[in-house]
């Protein structure tokens, strides 16, 4: 994000925290992200739709409260979202859902097209889902949503090193399993 | 067993299923309802602590004034109480006297 976008977006921030109604601008920009972002952890449209609302709801009722802390308006959006998930598999006690799409998995690993098969996918799945859900969110925030650390460590509410170290100690684990190269190392 | 439950999706997240979840005018409203369910909960919270406050002074009232008619009775006994003290320290009764 540019110097320019941010302070365009702060400027909608402001006057949203008098008119209600300017807010539909970062609602609409912010949809589609949010709703993706949830749906990636629920894998149920009817559900993304009700904690997207709800997201949307505690963000315009706390607009006022909005200060600039270094991150993008987004981040702050996601730590919501983030919190409405975390909320809705705490009060209903069942499996933490991870819905990834497969291009994703790819992406993220170096891998020839022909030395991939179906068996490969099923077992890095299986092996990812034996993954604590704190290191599933990190690699999901940072392989999925193209996030960086230090706006991991706000949404999660944890520290950019806390951050980094379960990224790496996840993807080192993938390494040493499957024996594949990862394509991000930074 | 698991700790989490992944899942494959073989194509890519698009807007169209977030399309019909997709109305600003909806959130609107709810925001405006409860942001005036809070404007009544805080007056009437305020209404209610108000309301415990005079009631708290009026009871301090009530227990200071039967405190004072108290006070008005208690001089007489407390007075035959000293007298009779006094007489005791001089080792006479009140009757001898």
């Amino acid at each position: 994000m540019t110097d320019e976008e941010i302070r365009k977006e702060h400027e909608i921030i402001e006057r949203s925290k008098k008119d209600a109604n300017a807010f539909s601008e970062l609602y609409e920009k912010y949809f589609d992200r949010i709703f993706n972002f949830i749906h990636r952890q629920t894998d149920d449209e009817d559900l993304t739709g009700d904690l997207c609302s709800q997201t949307f709801i505690i963000v315009m009722n706390s607009l006022p409260k909005y200060e600039f802390r270094g991150v993008p308006f987004s981040a702050w959006l996601y730590k919501i979202a983030s919190n409405e998930v975390r909320k809705h598999y705490r009060k209903n006690k069942t499996k933490q859902v991870f819905s990834i799409e497969e291009l994703k998995i790819r992406e993220l690993v170096d891998q020839n097209d022909e030395e991939w098969d179906e068996e490969l996918i099923q077992r890095m799945l299986t092996f990812m889902s034996d993954l604590p859900t704190d290191m599933l969110q990190v690699l999901e925030l940072r392989f999925f949503e193209d996030k960086d650390f230090k706006e991991i460590a706000f949404i999660l509410d944890i520290s950019e090193s806390g951050a980094k170290m379960r990224t790496y100690r996840a993807l080192d684990k993938l390494r040493k399993n499957f024996d594949l190269k990862i394509r991000y190392n930074e | 067993m698991s700790k989490n439950e992944i899942r494959l999706r073989r194509e890519k997240l698009t807007s169209q299923g977030s399309e019909r979840f997709r109305d600003f005018s909806v959130i609107k409203k709810r925001h405006e309802r409860e942001i005036r369910m809070k404007k009544i909960i805080r007056i009437f919270t305020i209404a209610a602590a108000i309301l415990v406050a005079i009631i708290l002074f009026l009871a301090m009232q009530i227990i200071l004034e039967l405190r004072s008619k108290k006070n008005v009775k208690e001089p007489v006994k407390k007075e035959s109480f000293e007298k009779r003290s006094t007489l005791d320290q001089v080792g006479k009764s009140p009757e001898k006297t």
